[in-house]
Protein backbone atom coordinates (compact mmCIF):
# COMPACT_ATOMS: atom_id res chain seq x y z
CA UNK A 1 0.00 0.00 0.00
CA UNK A 2 1.00 3.25 -0.72
CA UNK A 3 1.59 6.16 1.36
CA UNK A 4 -1.15 8.49 0.24
CA UNK A 5 -3.57 5.37 0.60
CA UNK A 6 -2.63 4.88 4.28
CA UNK A 7 -3.39 8.35 4.78
CA UNK A 8 -6.83 7.90 3.14
CA UNK A 9 -7.70 4.79 4.94
CA UNK A 10 -6.65 6.67 8.36
CA UNK A 11 -8.42 10.07 7.75
CA UNK A 12 -11.52 7.60 6.81
CA UNK A 13 -11.44 5.60 10.45
CA UNK A 14 -10.83 9.00 11.94
CA UNK A 15 -13.56 10.73 10.30
CA UNK A 16 -15.75 7.39 11.03
CA UNK A 17 -15.01 7.17 14.60
CA UNK A 18 -15.69 11.22 15.35
CA UNK A 19 -19.25 11.11 13.70
CA UNK A 20 -19.85 8.14 15.74
CA UNK A 21 -18.91 9.53 18.84
CA UNK A 22 -20.84 12.89 18.49
CA UNK A 23 -23.80 11.19 17.63
CA UNK A 24 -23.39 9.12 20.74
CA UNK A 25 -22.60 12.24 23.13
CA UNK A 26 -25.17 14.97 21.43
CA UNK A 27 -27.84 13.99 23.28
CA UNK A 28 -26.47 13.07 26.83
CA UNK A 29 -23.59 15.40 27.55
CA UNK A 30 -22.96 17.36 24.34
CA UNK A 31 -21.02 20.33 25.91
CA UNK A 32 -18.54 18.11 27.41
CA UNK A 33 -14.82 16.86 26.46
CA UNK A 34 -14.80 14.34 28.90
CA UNK A 35 -17.66 12.73 27.72
CA UNK A 36 -16.94 12.83 24.29
CA UNK A 37 -13.35 11.22 25.02
CA UNK A 38 -15.37 8.53 27.50
CA UNK A 39 -17.39 7.34 24.35
CA UNK A 40 -14.25 7.84 21.73
CA UNK A 41 -12.71 4.90 23.67
CA UNK A 42 -15.58 3.04 24.15
CA UNK A 43 -16.08 3.32 20.28
CA UNK A 44 -12.82 1.98 20.12
CA UNK A 45 -13.24 -0.43 22.54
CA UNK A 46 -16.40 -2.09 20.92
CA UNK A 47 -14.26 -2.40 17.31
CA UNK A 48 -11.64 -3.87 19.16
CA UNK A 49 -13.44 -6.97 20.33
CA UNK A 50 -14.26 -8.03 16.87
CA UNK A 51 -10.19 -7.50 16.24
CA UNK A 52 -8.84 -9.22 19.20
CA UNK A 53 -11.64 -12.31 18.80
CA UNK A 54 -10.57 -13.11 15.02
CA UNK A 55 -6.85 -12.57 15.67
CA UNK A 56 -7.12 -15.03 18.59
CA UNK A 57 -8.89 -17.12 16.59
CA UNK A 58 -6.21 -16.69 13.77
CA UNK A 59 -3.42 -17.78 16.31
CA UNK A 60 -5.37 -20.88 17.54
CA UNK A 61 -5.53 -22.19 14.32
CA UNK A 62 -1.98 -21.72 12.81
CA UNK A 63 -1.07 -23.41 16.22
CA UNK A 64 -3.22 -25.98 15.46
CA UNK A 65 -1.76 -26.43 11.77
CA UNK A 66 1.73 -26.20 13.03
CA UNK A 67 0.98 -29.19 15.69
CA UNK A 68 -0.24 -30.91 12.41
CA UNK B 1 -8.08 5.60 -15.15
CA UNK B 2 -8.83 2.05 -14.65
CA UNK B 3 -12.60 0.71 -13.03
CA UNK B 4 -11.49 -3.14 -13.70
CA UNK B 5 -9.42 -3.80 -11.12
CA UNK B 6 -10.07 -6.46 -8.11
CA UNK B 7 -8.75 -4.02 -5.30
CA UNK B 8 -11.94 -1.62 -6.62
CA UNK B 9 -14.21 -4.75 -7.32
CA UNK B 10 -13.26 -6.57 -3.93
CA UNK B 11 -13.79 -3.24 -1.93
CA UNK B 12 -16.72 -2.48 -4.06
CA UNK B 13 -18.34 -5.62 -2.86
CA UNK B 14 -17.08 -5.15 0.70
CA UNK B 15 -19.05 -1.99 0.72
CA UNK B 16 -22.13 -2.97 -0.94
CA UNK B 17 -22.73 -5.74 1.42
CA UNK B 18 -22.10 -3.04 4.33
CA UNK B 19 -24.13 -0.76 2.75
CA UNK B 20 -27.10 -3.77 1.81
CA UNK B 21 -27.21 -4.37 5.89
CA UNK B 22 -26.54 -0.36 7.06
CA UNK B 23 -29.29 0.85 5.06
CA UNK B 24 -32.43 -1.65 6.62
CA UNK B 25 -30.91 -1.25 10.03
CA UNK B 26 -31.11 2.08 10.37
CA UNK B 27 -34.53 2.03 8.94
CA UNK B 28 -35.45 -0.69 11.69
CA UNK B 29 -33.45 1.44 14.36
CA UNK B 30 -35.62 4.39 13.19
CA UNK B 31 -39.19 2.75 13.32
CA UNK B 32 -38.00 1.02 16.80
CA UNK B 33 -37.49 4.66 18.38
CA UNK B 34 -40.54 6.07 16.79
CA UNK B 35 -42.20 3.32 17.61
CA UNK B 36 -41.08 3.42 21.71
CA UNK B 37 -41.57 7.18 21.62
CA UNK B 38 -44.91 7.38 20.51
CA UNK B 39 -45.63 4.53 23.08
CA UNK B 40 -44.11 6.21 26.25
CA UNK B 41 -45.82 9.41 25.66
CA UNK B 42 -49.15 7.23 24.50
CA UNK B 43 -48.68 5.46 27.98
CA UNK B 44 -48.17 8.78 29.40
CA UNK B 45 -50.78 10.88 28.56
CA UNK B 46 -52.71 7.56 29.55
CA UNK B 47 -51.56 7.31 33.19
CA UNK B 48 -51.85 11.53 33.62
CA UNK B 49 -56.09 10.77 31.60
CA UNK B 50 -56.51 8.19 34.35
CA UNK B 51 -54.81 10.29 37.30
CA UNK B 52 -57.20 13.24 36.19
CA UNK B 53 -60.30 11.14 35.89
CA UNK B 54 -59.58 9.29 39.31
CA UNK B 55 -59.19 13.03 40.89
CA UNK B 56 -62.69 13.84 39.61
CA UNK B 57 -63.92 10.47 40.45
CA UNK B 58 -63.72 11.32 44.26
CA UNK B 59 -65.26 14.27 43.96
CA UNK B 60 -67.72 14.85 40.93
CA UNK B 61 -68.48 18.13 40.80
CA UNK B 62 -67.43 21.51 39.24
CA UNK B 63 -64.84 23.24 42.35
CA UNK B 64 -63.00 19.75 41.36
CA UNK B 65 -63.37 20.16 37.72
CA UNK B 66 -61.81 23.82 37.62
CA UNK B 67 -59.27 22.31 40.08
CA UNK B 68 -57.79 19.87 37.98
CA UNK B 69 -57.83 21.92 34.87
CA UNK B 70 -56.20 24.90 36.78
CA UNK B 71 -53.33 21.93 38.05
CA UNK B 72 -53.11 21.25 34.18
CA UNK B 73 -52.58 24.81 32.84
CA UNK B 74 -49.72 25.56 35.64
CA UNK B 75 -48.11 21.92 34.36
CA UNK B 76 -48.75 22.46 30.78
CA UNK B 77 -51.20 19.62 30.17
CA UNK B 78 -53.60 19.92 27.45
CA UNK B 79 -56.37 18.56 28.36
CA UNK B 80 -60.34 18.75 28.56
CA UNK B 81 -62.90 17.53 30.49
CA UNK B 82 -67.02 16.36 29.26
CA UNK B 83 -69.91 15.39 31.96
CA UNK B 84 -71.72 12.10 31.18
CA UNK B 85 -73.53 13.71 27.81
CA UNK B 86 -70.10 14.20 26.12
CA UNK B 87 -70.04 17.86 26.74
CA UNK B 88 -66.73 19.54 26.99
CA UNK B 89 -67.16 21.29 31.08
CA UNK B 90 -63.69 22.02 30.95
CA UNK B 91 -61.18 23.24 28.40
CA UNK B 92 -57.31 23.69 29.37
CA UNK B 93 -54.36 24.96 26.62
CA UNK B 94 -56.95 23.68 24.09
CA UNK B 95 -58.03 26.67 22.53
CA UNK B 96 -60.02 24.84 19.75
CA UNK B 97 -61.95 23.05 21.58
CA UNK B 98 -64.53 25.24 23.51
CA UNK B 99 -66.70 24.78 26.46
CA UNK B 100 -70.17 23.64 25.45
CA UNK B 101 -69.42 21.61 22.17
CA UNK B 102 -69.77 17.97 22.44
CA UNK B 103 -67.82 15.14 21.63
CA UNK B 104 -69.02 11.83 19.36
CA UNK B 105 -71.63 10.07 20.88
CA UNK B 106 -69.77 6.72 20.32
CA UNK B 107 -66.82 8.10 22.53
CA UNK B 108 -69.30 8.91 24.88
CA UNK B 109 -70.86 5.46 24.72
CA UNK B 110 -67.12 3.79 24.98
CA UNK B 111 -66.45 5.93 28.24
CA UNK B 112 -69.89 5.26 29.66
CA UNK B 113 -69.07 1.40 29.21
CA UNK B 114 -65.74 1.75 31.34
CA UNK B 115 -63.39 1.78 28.33
CA UNK B 116 -60.40 4.15 27.31
CA UNK B 117 -60.23 5.72 24.03
CA UNK B 118 -56.75 6.47 22.19
CA UNK B 119 -57.16 8.48 18.83
CA UNK B 120 -55.30 11.23 16.59
CA UNK B 121 -57.17 14.26 16.37
CA UNK B 122 -56.36 17.16 13.74
CA UNK B 123 -56.64 20.66 14.97
CA UNK B 124 -59.05 22.43 12.72
CA UNK B 125 -57.40 25.66 11.78
CA UNK B 126 -53.89 25.04 12.41
CA UNK B 127 -53.78 21.76 11.21
CA UNK B 128 -51.00 20.65 13.77
CA UNK B 129 -52.04 17.08 14.78
CA UNK B 130 -52.23 15.43 18.64
CA UNK B 131 -52.50 11.99 20.02
CA UNK B 132 -55.46 11.75 22.48
CA UNK B 133 -55.78 9.23 25.32
CA UNK B 134 -59.32 9.99 26.96
CA UNK B 135 -59.99 7.91 30.36
CA UNK B 136 -63.54 7.90 31.84
CA UNK B 137 -64.55 9.43 35.12
CA UNK B 138 -66.32 6.72 37.03
CA UNK B 139 -67.70 6.93 40.85
CA UNK B 140 -69.65 4.09 42.63
CA UNK B 141 -70.74 2.35 38.96
CA UNK B 142 -71.92 5.84 37.59
CA UNK B 143 -70.70 7.52 35.32
CA UNK B 144 -69.72 11.31 35.54
CA UNK B 145 -67.96 11.56 31.63
CA UNK B 146 -64.34 11.71 30.27
CA UNK B 147 -60.95 13.04 30.54
CA UNK B 148 -59.05 13.82 27.77
CA UNK B 149 -55.28 14.26 27.67
CA UNK B 150 -53.55 15.60 24.36
CA UNK B 151 -49.95 15.67 23.44
CA UNK B 152 -48.98 16.83 20.23
CA UNK B 153 -47.50 14.97 17.68
CA UNK B 154 -45.10 17.87 15.87
CA UNK B 155 -43.20 17.67 19.73
CA UNK B 156 -42.86 13.72 19.23
CA UNK B 157 -41.71 14.59 15.38
CA UNK B 158 -39.38 17.27 16.63
CA UNK B 159 -37.61 14.99 19.15
CA UNK B 160 -37.49 12.17 16.67
CA UNK B 161 -36.36 14.25 13.92
CA UNK B 162 -33.08 14.95 16.14
CA UNK B 163 -32.88 10.98 16.84
CA UNK B 164 -33.14 10.38 13.41
CA UNK B 165 -30.37 12.85 12.46
CA UNK B 166 -28.42 11.66 14.97
CA UNK B 167 -28.77 7.61 13.87
CA UNK B 168 -28.10 9.08 10.25
CA UNK B 169 -24.55 10.70 11.87
CA UNK B 170 -23.56 7.78 13.41
CA UNK B 171 -24.61 5.43 9.92
CA UNK B 172 -22.04 8.10 7.80
CA UNK B 173 -19.32 7.27 10.36
CA UNK B 174 -19.95 3.26 10.54
CA UNK B 175 -19.92 3.71 6.40
CA UNK B 176 -16.73 6.07 6.78
CA UNK B 177 -15.33 3.66 9.51
CA UNK B 178 -16.38 0.94 7.31
CA UNK B 179 -14.72 2.43 3.89
CA UNK B 180 -11.28 2.73 5.84
CA UNK B 181 -10.90 -0.41 6.77
CA UNK B 182 -12.41 -1.69 3.18
CA UNK B 183 -9.40 0.38 1.76
CA UNK B 184 -6.67 -1.69 3.86
CA UNK B 185 -8.50 -4.79 3.52
CA UNK B 186 -9.17 -5.45 0.06
CA UNK B 187 -5.59 -3.77 -0.94
CA UNK B 188 -3.99 -6.49 1.67
CA UNK B 189 -6.32 -9.48 0.09
CA UNK B 190 -5.72 -8.29 -3.35
CA UNK B 191 -2.08 -7.54 -3.47
CA UNK B 192 -0.96 -10.95 -3.83
CA UNK B 193 -2.89 -11.74 -6.44
CA UNK B 194 -1.67 -8.32 -8.28
CA UNK B 195 2.19 -9.62 -7.46
CA UNK B 196 1.23 -13.22 -8.94
CA UNK B 197 0.07 -11.50 -11.83
CA UNK B 198 2.65 -9.36 -12.47
CA UNK B 199 4.94 -12.28 -11.84
CA UNK B 200 3.33 -14.26 -14.30
CA UNK B 201 3.36 -11.35 -16.76
CA UNK B 202 7.14 -11.15 -16.77
CA UNK B 203 7.56 -14.90 -16.73
CA UNK B 204 5.75 -14.89 -19.57
CA UNK B 205 8.17 -12.12 -21.13
CA UNK B 206 11.06 -14.72 -20.66
CA UNK B 207 11.88 -13.58 -17.43
CA UNK B 208 12.30 -16.45 -15.47
CA UNK B 209 14.05 -15.24 -12.73
CA UNK B 210 10.68 -13.26 -11.51
CA UNK B 211 9.22 -14.86 -8.41
CA UNK B 212 6.29 -14.46 -5.77
CA UNK B 213 6.33 -14.33 -2.11
CA UNK B 214 4.57 -16.88 -0.70
CA UNK B 215 4.15 -16.07 3.09
CA UNK B 216 0.58 -17.65 3.57
CA UNK B 217 0.06 -21.51 3.61
CA UNK B 218 -3.12 -21.04 2.27
CA UNK B 219 -4.78 -21.60 -1.59
CA UNK B 220 -3.21 -18.07 -2.85
CA UNK B 221 0.32 -18.98 -0.73
CA UNK B 222 0.24 -22.43 -2.70
CA UNK B 223 -0.82 -20.70 -5.86
CA UNK B 224 2.08 -18.30 -5.76
CA UNK B 225 4.30 -21.20 -4.86
CA UNK B 226 2.98 -23.31 -8.00
CA UNK B 227 3.63 -20.08 -10.01
CA UNK B 228 7.27 -20.32 -8.59
CA UNK B 229 7.92 -23.79 -9.68
CA UNK B 230 6.39 -23.53 -13.16
CA UNK B 231 9.17 -20.35 -13.44
CA UNK B 232 11.76 -23.30 -12.25
CA UNK B 233 10.81 -25.49 -14.49
CA UNK B 234 10.21 -23.72 -17.23
CA UNK B 235 14.11 -22.12 -16.41
CA UNK B 236 15.24 -25.14 -16.12
CA UNK B 237 14.11 -26.62 -19.72
CA UNK B 238 15.07 -23.70 -21.30
CA UNK B 239 18.95 -24.05 -19.73
CA UNK B 240 18.51 -27.64 -20.58
CA UNK B 241 17.19 -26.78 -24.45
CA UNK B 242 20.13 -24.01 -24.48
CA UNK B 243 23.03 -26.90 -23.48
CA UNK B 244 21.05 -29.42 -25.22
CA UNK B 245 21.64 -26.81 -28.31
CA UNK B 246 25.21 -26.37 -27.61
CA UNK B 247 26.22 -30.08 -26.86
CA UNK B 248 24.78 -31.49 -29.98
CA UNK B 249 26.40 -28.68 -32.38
CA UNK B 250 29.71 -29.48 -30.70
CA UNK B 251 29.01 -33.52 -31.03
CA UNK B 252 28.04 -33.44 -34.29
CA UNK B 253 30.57 -30.82 -35.44
CA UNK B 254 33.56 -32.94 -34.16
CA UNK B 255 33.09 -36.11 -36.16
CA UNK B 256 32.04 -33.57 -39.43
CA UNK B 257 35.44 -32.10 -39.11
CA UNK B 258 37.28 -35.39 -38.84
CA UNK B 259 35.23 -36.51 -41.83
CA UNK B 260 35.97 -33.05 -43.71
CA UNK B 261 39.72 -33.52 -42.42
CA UNK B 262 40.51 -36.89 -43.73
CA UNK B 263 38.41 -36.58 -46.64
CA UNK B 264 40.29 -33.79 -47.96
CA UNK B 265 43.61 -35.43 -47.50
CA UNK B 266 42.41 -38.35 -49.37
CA UNK B 267 41.62 -36.36 -52.07
CA UNK B 268 44.38 -34.55 -52.30
CA UNK B 269 46.73 -37.37 -51.90
CA UNK B 270 48.52 -36.26 -48.64
CA UNK B 271 48.91 -39.81 -47.19
CA UNK B 272 52.74 -41.41 -47.11
CA UNK B 273 51.90 -45.23 -48.28
CA UNK B 274 48.94 -47.32 -48.55
CA UNK B 275 49.12 -48.11 -44.89
CA UNK B 276 48.64 -44.88 -44.01
CA UNK B 277 45.69 -44.11 -46.64
CA UNK B 278 44.11 -47.71 -45.03
CA UNK B 279 44.29 -46.04 -41.48
CA UNK B 280 42.46 -43.14 -43.02
CA UNK B 281 40.12 -45.20 -44.53
CA UNK B 282 39.41 -46.51 -40.72
CA UNK B 283 39.06 -43.08 -39.27
CA UNK B 284 36.33 -42.43 -41.49
CA UNK B 285 34.74 -45.29 -41.38
CA UNK B 286 34.64 -45.16 -37.53
CA UNK B 287 33.64 -41.49 -37.15
CA UNK B 288 30.62 -42.23 -39.86
CA UNK B 289 29.45 -44.74 -37.91
CA UNK B 290 29.73 -42.69 -34.72
CA UNK B 291 28.09 -40.04 -36.39
CA UNK B 292 25.04 -42.67 -37.39
CA UNK B 293 25.01 -43.90 -33.83
CA UNK B 294 24.65 -40.04 -32.15
CA UNK B 295 22.35 -39.20 -34.71
CA UNK B 296 20.26 -42.54 -33.87
CA UNK B 297 20.41 -42.15 -30.02
CA UNK B 298 19.37 -38.54 -30.19
CA UNK B 299 16.43 -39.54 -32.34
CA UNK B 300 15.75 -42.14 -29.87
CA UNK B 301 15.93 -39.61 -26.91
CA UNK B 302 13.26 -37.49 -28.58
CA UNK B 303 10.74 -39.79 -29.08
CA UNK B 304 11.08 -40.95 -25.60
CA UNK B 305 11.15 -37.42 -23.88
CA UNK B 306 7.80 -36.38 -25.89
CA UNK B 307 5.99 -39.68 -25.30
CA UNK B 308 6.26 -40.46 -28.88
CA UNK B 309 8.06 -44.20 -28.10
CA UNK B 310 5.52 -47.51 -28.40
CA UNK B 311 6.63 -50.09 -25.94
CA UNK B 312 6.12 -53.72 -26.56
CA UNK B 313 5.07 -54.61 -23.03
CA UNK B 314 4.94 -58.10 -22.70
CA UNK B 315 5.87 -60.90 -19.81
CA UNK B 316 10.12 -61.64 -20.56
CA UNK B 317 12.59 -63.23 -19.15
CA UNK B 318 15.77 -61.43 -18.58
CA UNK B 319 17.96 -63.44 -18.38
CA UNK B 320 18.00 -64.06 -22.38
CA UNK B 321 17.67 -60.34 -22.73
CA UNK B 322 21.11 -60.20 -21.02
CA UNK B 323 22.35 -63.46 -22.73
CA UNK B 324 21.71 -61.40 -26.41
CA UNK B 325 23.34 -58.33 -24.94
CA UNK B 326 26.06 -60.22 -23.45
CA UNK B 327 27.40 -61.93 -26.37
CA UNK B 328 26.69 -58.59 -28.65
CA UNK B 329 29.47 -56.97 -26.36
CA UNK B 330 31.55 -60.41 -26.13
CA UNK B 331 33.82 -59.23 -29.39
CA UNK B 332 34.58 -55.72 -27.52
CA UNK B 333 35.56 -57.19 -24.05
CA UNK B 334 37.40 -59.96 -25.60
CA UNK B 335 39.53 -56.82 -27.67
CA UNK B 336 39.68 -55.44 -24.12
CA UNK B 337 40.70 -58.69 -22.14
CA UNK B 338 38.09 -58.28 -19.65
CA UNK B 339 35.89 -60.92 -18.40
CA UNK B 340 32.30 -60.46 -18.25
CA UNK B 341 30.97 -62.63 -15.55
CA UNK B 342 26.66 -63.35 -15.29
CA UNK B 343 25.67 -65.01 -12.30
CA UNK B 344 22.04 -66.02 -12.51
CA UNK B 345 19.07 -66.91 -9.74
CA UNK B 346 17.46 -70.37 -11.16
CA UNK B 347 13.69 -69.55 -11.89
CA UNK B 348 13.98 -66.27 -12.44
CA UNK B 349 10.47 -64.41 -12.44
CA UNK B 350 9.28 -62.76 -15.61
CA UNK B 351 9.41 -59.44 -15.99
CA UNK B 352 6.80 -56.84 -17.60
CA UNK B 353 8.70 -54.80 -19.63
CA UNK B 354 10.08 -54.43 -24.01
CA UNK B 355 12.32 -57.19 -24.68
CA UNK B 356 14.20 -54.94 -27.42
CA UNK B 357 14.47 -51.71 -24.88
CA UNK B 358 15.55 -53.92 -22.11
CA UNK B 359 18.16 -55.39 -24.50
CA UNK B 360 19.08 -51.87 -25.30
CA UNK B 361 19.47 -51.20 -21.57
CA UNK B 362 21.60 -53.89 -21.04
CA UNK B 363 24.06 -53.12 -24.12
CA UNK B 364 24.26 -49.15 -22.94
CA UNK B 365 25.28 -50.15 -19.43
CA UNK B 366 27.21 -53.23 -20.89
CA UNK B 367 29.11 -50.55 -23.78
CA UNK B 368 29.59 -48.33 -20.40
CA UNK B 369 31.31 -50.99 -18.40
CA UNK B 370 33.82 -51.98 -21.30
CA UNK B 371 34.72 -48.48 -22.74
CA UNK B 372 35.58 -47.26 -18.81
CA UNK B 373 37.05 -50.74 -17.38
CA UNK B 374 41.03 -50.90 -19.07
CA UNK B 375 41.75 -54.36 -16.56
CA UNK B 376 39.23 -56.76 -14.32
CA UNK B 377 35.95 -58.12 -15.01
CA UNK B 378 32.54 -57.33 -15.52
CA UNK B 379 29.84 -58.37 -13.00
CA UNK B 380 26.52 -59.47 -13.89
CA UNK B 381 23.61 -60.83 -11.54
CA UNK B 382 20.54 -61.45 -11.66
CA UNK B 383 18.01 -62.23 -8.87
CA UNK B 384 14.59 -62.17 -7.57
CA UNK B 385 13.80 -59.23 -4.54
CA UNK B 386 10.39 -59.46 -2.14
CA UNK B 387 8.08 -57.34 -3.69
CA UNK B 388 7.25 -59.29 -6.89
CA UNK B 389 10.52 -57.15 -8.00
CA UNK B 390 13.55 -58.67 -10.51
CA UNK B 391 17.54 -56.82 -9.38
CA UNK B 392 19.81 -56.55 -12.43
CA UNK B 393 23.06 -55.20 -11.34
CA UNK B 394 26.13 -54.55 -13.58
CA UNK B 395 29.26 -54.06 -11.64
CA UNK B 396 33.04 -53.30 -13.09
CA UNK B 397 36.39 -52.86 -12.10
CA UNK B 398 37.11 -49.58 -14.35
CA UNK B 399 37.85 -46.54 -13.19
CA UNK B 400 34.91 -45.42 -11.31
CA UNK B 401 33.13 -42.09 -10.72
CA UNK B 402 33.75 -39.07 -8.53
CA UNK B 403 31.42 -38.30 -6.30
CA UNK B 404 30.66 -34.54 -6.90
CA UNK B 405 29.42 -36.14 -10.75
CA UNK B 406 27.32 -39.21 -9.81
CA UNK B 407 23.82 -36.99 -9.54
CA UNK B 408 24.45 -35.76 -13.09
CA UNK B 409 25.60 -38.82 -14.94
CA UNK B 410 22.32 -39.67 -16.48
CA UNK B 411 22.55 -36.40 -18.07
CA UNK B 412 22.45 -35.77 -21.49
CA UNK B 413 25.84 -35.53 -22.76
CA UNK B 414 27.54 -35.44 -19.20
CA UNK B 415 30.97 -36.45 -19.32
CA UNK B 416 33.24 -36.88 -16.01
CA UNK B 417 36.19 -35.84 -18.42
CA UNK B 418 35.48 -33.76 -21.39
CA UNK B 419 39.01 -33.43 -22.52
CA UNK B 420 39.23 -37.50 -22.66
CA UNK B 421 35.57 -38.16 -24.28
CA UNK B 422 36.80 -38.50 -28.07
CA UNK B 423 39.40 -41.19 -26.20
CA UNK B 424 36.77 -43.03 -24.34
CA UNK B 425 34.30 -42.90 -26.93
CA UNK B 426 30.43 -43.22 -26.85
CA UNK B 427 28.17 -40.55 -27.39
CA UNK B 428 27.14 -39.59 -24.05
CA UNK B 429 23.59 -40.46 -24.48
CA UNK B 430 23.98 -44.07 -23.27
CA UNK B 431 22.79 -43.74 -19.84
CA UNK B 432 20.14 -40.95 -20.58
CA UNK B 433 18.44 -43.53 -22.85
CA UNK B 434 19.00 -46.32 -20.04
CA UNK B 435 17.26 -44.34 -17.61
CA UNK B 436 14.66 -42.82 -19.60
CA UNK B 437 13.67 -46.72 -20.42
CA UNK B 438 13.84 -47.88 -17.09
CA UNK B 439 11.60 -44.61 -16.29
CA UNK B 440 9.31 -45.70 -19.12
CA UNK B 441 9.01 -49.44 -18.21
CA UNK B 442 8.39 -48.27 -14.48
CA UNK B 443 11.17 -49.50 -12.97
CA UNK B 444 14.31 -47.52 -11.51
CA UNK B 445 18.11 -47.44 -11.74
CA UNK B 446 20.42 -46.47 -9.38
CA UNK B 447 24.08 -45.79 -9.41
CA UNK B 448 27.10 -46.36 -6.94
CA UNK B 449 30.50 -45.93 -7.87
CA UNK B 450 34.25 -45.43 -6.05
CA UNK B 451 36.77 -43.42 -7.93
CA UNK B 452 39.60 -46.17 -9.20
CA UNK B 453 37.22 -49.45 -8.22
CA UNK B 454 34.69 -49.36 -10.31
CA UNK B 455 31.13 -48.42 -10.92
CA UNK B 456 27.53 -50.86 -10.09
CA UNK B 457 24.30 -49.93 -11.72
CA UNK B 458 21.20 -51.34 -10.22
CA UNK B 459 18.36 -52.19 -12.18
CA UNK B 460 14.91 -52.99 -10.75
CA UNK B 461 12.15 -54.26 -12.46
CA UNK B 462 8.57 -55.36 -12.28
CA UNK B 463 8.07 -58.87 -11.99
CA UNK B 464 5.24 -61.86 -11.47
CA UNK B 465 5.84 -64.38 -9.18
Amino acid sequence: MKKAEWIIAVSLVVIGLSCLTMSATVMLNPNSIRAYLHNLVSICFWIGIPVLLAGGLVLIIKRRGNRK
Amino acid sequence: MNLNRIVLKLGGTIILLFVIVLLPLGFVIHKIFTGFYYNKVQEEIGQLSTRFAQIIATSPNAMTVNMVGMMSEFSGVKLFITDEQGKVVSSSSVSWVQEGTFVPQEEVAALAQGNSIRKELIAPVSGERFLVSAHPIRSEDRFYGGVYVLSSVEAIHQSLKKITNLIVLSGVGAFFLALGFTIVLSRKLSEPLIQMERAARRIARGDLEARVNAASGDEIGSLARAINDLAVDLKRYRDSRSEFFANISHELRTPVTYLEGYAKVLKQGLYASEEEREQILDIIVQESARLKQLIQDVFELAKMEEGKINLQMEWIDLSEAMENSVRNVSLKAKEKNLEIRVICEEQLNLVYADGLRTEQIFLNLLDNAIRYTEQGTITISLRNLEGQKVLVVVEDTGIGIPEQDLPYIFERFYRVEKSRSREYGGTGLGLAIAKKLMELQGGTIRVTSVGGKGTRFELEFRSVD
